[in-house]
């Protein structure tokens, strides 16, 4: 199935940072599942005691996500007149939190990302 | 159903991103499959005002 991919021509990528749990990924893949869970505390002043919260005490880190399902049945044929997609430049400035800058072709693509974010004020 | 796709000439000259962020893709290339879920919370209880107090653990 792949085989029948077209190949991708990228002359010059400029990526600036990757972040947690992010890929680059210069050629084909089969199967990539990046998964990630984040808890953001923002405080008033900078204060970081390290070793603090817990993922077992937020509801969103394990409730099941609904996924849609595909019930029709399609048949889908590809024509591919041309062999390559051609790109002369890429800039990216970032990728963050379980997210896939990708040249090339991929079968499966499932990301996830649980995000709770937290802001303490002065009182 | 069907469904037919024609893939002619695809040529780019520049893409500029600013951020690629919370499982999101860019891709450059064909996929037979993308799922991509994403969740944030941030509800008016996560706004705590008061002394600054680590999370439990």
């Amino acid at each position: 199935m792949l085989l029948l991919k077209r190949l991708s021509n990228i002359r010059l990528a400029q990526i600036n940072s990757i972040d947690i749990n992010s890929v680059v990924q210069i050629g084909d893949t089969i199967n990539m599942e990046p998964k990630v869970k984040v808890l953001a505390i923002q405080r008033e002043h900078e204060l970081f005691y390290g070793r603090e919260g817990s993922f077992e005490n937020y509801q969103l880190f394990h409730e099941t996500i609904p996924q849609p399902s595909l019930t029709e049945k399609i048949e889908i044929a590809f024509v591919n007149e041309s062999p390559t997609i051609h790109v002369n430049h890429v800039k990216v400035l970032a990728a963050s939190s379980s997210s896939v800058i990708q040249f090339g072709s991929a079968n499966h693509i499932k990301g996830e990302s649980r995000i709770k974010h937290i802001r303490q004020l002065k009182g | 159903m069907n469904f037919t796709v024609i893939n002619r000439g695809l040529n780019v000259g520049m893409v500029k991103i600013i951020g690629v962020s919370s499982s999101s893709v860019f891709l450059v290339g064909d996929a037979n499959k993308i799922s991509l879920s994403s969740v944030f919370d941030t509800p008016p209880e996560s706004l705590i005002i008061g002394p600054f107090v680590p999370l439990s653990s």
